[in-house]
């Protein structure tokens, strides 16, 4: 099988090279760079499959990167950064960036984010039935089962599922959210977000109030997890 | 004695004066015209009367001079009109230049009275008009709080020779400080419970200040529009009374010093403001910068051990030295992180002693040296010092960091195999001339004095510095007295250089 190409761009040759040592050894071919400029250069000679980006570059933002990507590519984006801010994390995702993970990171985690950016981009995940545990969601029948039991939901709380479920393991910002269901990225709908988001955990989650499959990415969003993606 | 008997008593003393001169010139007049009546007609005597009566109105007030006019009146009629030692008058001629003459006495001598008085008034409000341009004037150059206060009390104590006490209001609109505001020492409890009492009661009416008349000081409040400021106190010389035209100067006196006030007042409070968010805005990048420098090797670190931890690549021994290796660098960086974050606030918090020592340029170069030996192999590593440079006191372990920092500053911007050069020189002014230079890129002309800001980091530098570096080097460098100077070469290259005093007083011999 043809190995995915991950290109790295990260001004610390430090995390270059451990990224690249533990990647490498879960069979992906990398390329790195340290700035923005070079890192450019090389998304369009290397055509890389998915692309893990430090935020804080020497000569210019990560962030203006993915604005440039984003005019003409596709290409999943990983961001990969000190900064803790969900202010940070929403503009990034808003800006097209696909998945956010904070340095300290967990190479597992790091591994099931790029997993899960790739099936997307692949369109691995265009089944007509989504399977996660025991919850079933039947996409072209639009039904919703958990343990073979059909679940009653309405038809918002139908559309965020859905929608969760065909961007499992990714994470939704709450403007991406209202955009998608209420055609609306302006007005503030994340109370009314909250309250189907419950309802939502009442009826899939086992425990509803300790929440295992939609889990809330706070300050930012909601992400679905799915068993694989860690 | 009270104010009101004080007020009468010199009234009636004026009327008593003004009374005694009246009758004296009349009496003098008489006296000197008596023997010469027969010769120059008793009518001249008439004139004369008038004449002296009209010359008095320059000297005595109204009552003075209708009392003159009347007397001459009488005297006139008595000695010198026929029949004599009579007031009684025979001729109408007589009687006619009698009544002129007393009506011309009164109204001519009223009348000069007048003008003499709008004179006097006039020149009083010229008077008042240039005191009060010389306050604002004054007050329009202040600067602040204390140089209104000053320059106001300046004022007041050259024109009505009296003290001045400010009270400002606190924090607090009701409440007032309770020292007056700049050094004054005739402040005394009683004085401060007063003004105190009038400034709470000033806020539904503002006459009670003028209860001050009692006594030798005067309170006014000052106040300006929806703002209370504070209390003036004006404090008079011992038994001297604010009188009643002083009360209204010092009264406008205290609406400007009080507008003046208010002006600085919200100046301070606008830069306070200012002073705020500034070191709000700096709390934030420190704390970005250090979470930023400390995250970053943990990351590595934890990138490294997860690396570790999989057999897959840990089991190729190759790839496990690079990761012991890797780690090893990550903890020295987190360890030199931590070690620079200590020592700046060590500085900072003016913990640090100079453990002063006299030290060599040689040593120190020589362990500056050693402290970066494989680096500087890839340099070409001159160094050159002047005969002439003498020992000198410093605290060589600090010193030696500061040096250290710069030095390794300097090799990591400069291309390997570029010059590195350090020539210490002694200049005329008694200083030790460290300059180092390299051929790297410099720094941008406008970041040549940030980057001793803590945290600050040139735009596109390479990654692994703290930040703090140079800040350590110039902190130091400052505890002993010296400057830490950074320039760009005009070809390529950055020059830092580092001036250190050497006290004349000492001999190396001493210690």
């Amino acid at each position: 099988m043809n190995k995915y190409k991950i290109l790295i761009i990260d001004d610390e040759p430090q995390i270059r090279r451990m990224l690249r040592m533990a990647l490498e050894t879960n069979d992906y071919s990398i390329f790195e760079e340290a700035t923005a400029t070079e890192g450019f250069r090389s998304v369009m000679m290397n055509r890389p499959d998915i692309i893990i980006l430090d935020l804080g570059l020497p000569d210019e933002g990560g962030l203006s990167l993915v604005r440039k990507l984003r005019e003409w590519s596709t290409i999943p984006v990983i961001v990969l950064t000190v900064d803790n801010n969900p202010a940070t994390k929403i503009e990034v995702l808003d800006e097209g960036a696909d998945d956010y993970i904070t340095k300290p990171f967990d190479t597992g985690e790091l591994l099931a984010r790029i997993r899960v950016a790739i099936r997307h981009s692949m369109k691995l995940d265009e089944i007509p039935v989504f399977q996660s545990g025991v919850l079933q969601v039947d996409l072209s029948a639009r039904i919703v089962t958990v343990g073979g039991e059909e679940v009653k939901l309405t038809a918002t709380e139908y559309s965020l599922l859905s929608l969760f479920v065909r961007n499992a393991g990714k994470v939704l910002t709450h403007s991406y959210i209202s955009r998608e269901i209420w055609k609306n990225p302006y007005s503030d709908n994340s109370q009314i977000l909250r309250v189907h988001i419950a309802q939502i955990r009442k009826k899939i989650e086992q425990n509803p109030s300790l929440p295992s499959k939609l889990i809330t990415e706070p300050g930012v969003g909601y992400r679905f997890r799915t068993l694989n993606s860690g | 004695m009270k104010p009101f008997q004080l007020v009468q008593y010199t009234k009636l003393k004026r009327l008593v004066s003004h009374l005694g001169i009246a009758f004296l010139a009349c009496a003098l007049t008489a006296g000197v015209c008596y023997p010469i009546a027969n010769t120059i007609g008793y009518q001249t005597v008439g004139l004369v009367f008038l004449i002296v009566v009209a010359s008095l109105s320059l000297f005595i007030d109204k009552t003075g001079l209708i009392f003159a006019a009347m007397l001459s009146f009488t005297i006139w009629n008595f000695l010198f009109i026929k029949p004599l030692y009579t007031f009684r008058v025979h001729s109408i001629h007589d009687m006619i230049a009698l009544f002129a003459n007393l009506t011309v006495a009164i109204v001519g001598s009223v009348f000069i009275n007048r003008i003499r008085k709008s004179q006097y008034s006039l020149k009083k409000s010229q008077e008042r008009t240039a005191m009060l341009y010389s306050l604002l004037e004054s007050l329009n150059n202040a600067v602040s709080i204390d140089d209104v206060v000053t320059k106001a009390r300046e004022v007041i104590r050259i024109h009505f020779n009296a003290s001045v006490l400010f009270y400002l209001r606190s924090h607090d609109e009701h409440v007032l400080s309770p020292e007056p505001v700049g050094d004054i020492g005739i402040h005394t409890r009683e004085t401060w419970e007063e003004a105190l009492r009038i400034f709470t009661a000033s806020r539904e009416n503002s006459s009670v200040a003028m209860s001050g008349l009692k006594k030798n000081y005067l309170i006014l409040p000052m106040e300006e529009p929806r703002k209370r400021i504070g209390i003036i106190m004006i404090v008079f010389p011992e038994n001297e009374k604010p009188g009643e035209e002083r009360i209204n100067m010092l009264k406008s006196f205290s609406m400007q010093i009080s507008s003046a006030l208010d002006r600085e007042l919200s100046i301070l409070q606008v830069k306070q403001q200012e002073i705020h968010m500034h070191s709000e805005k700096l709390f934030r990048t420190v704390m970005n910068s250090v979470s930023h420098e400390l995250k970053t090797p943990i990351a590595i670190i934890q990138a490294a051990v997860s690396n570790l931890a999989d057999k897959r690549t840990s089991s190729d021994t190759g790839k496990q030295d690079q990761i012991v290796d890797e780690l090893s660098q990550a903890s020295s960086r987190l360890n030199q992180i931590v070690e620079n974050i200590l020592d700046i606030s060590r500085i900072e918090s003016g913990i640090i002693q100079l453990n002063k020592e006299w030290c060599d340029i040689p040593d120190l170069l020589g362990s500056l040296s050693i402290s970066l030996s494989p680096e500087l192999e890839k340099y070409n590593y001159q160094v050159s010092i002047a005969e002439d440079v003498p020992s000198f006191r410093a605290d060589i372990t600090l010193l030696t960091q500061a040096l250290l920092n710069i030095l390794r500053n300097a090799l990591n911007y400069s291309p390997p195999g570029s010059d590195i050069q350090i020539d210490v020189s002694f200049s005329q002014e008694r200083m030790v001339h460290i300059i180092i230079l390299d051929q790297g890129p410099g720094i941008p002309e406008k970041d040549l004095t940030r980057v001793f800001e803590k945290f600050f980091r040139v735009q596109g530098t390479k990654p692994g510095g703290t930040g703090l570096g140079l800040a350590i080097s110039k902190s130091i460098i400052d505890l002993h007295g010296g400057e830490l100077i950074l320039m760009n070469r005009p070809e390529r290259g950055l020059e830092a250089h580092i001036l250190l005093p050497v006290p004349t007083a000492y001999q190396p011999a001493d210690e």
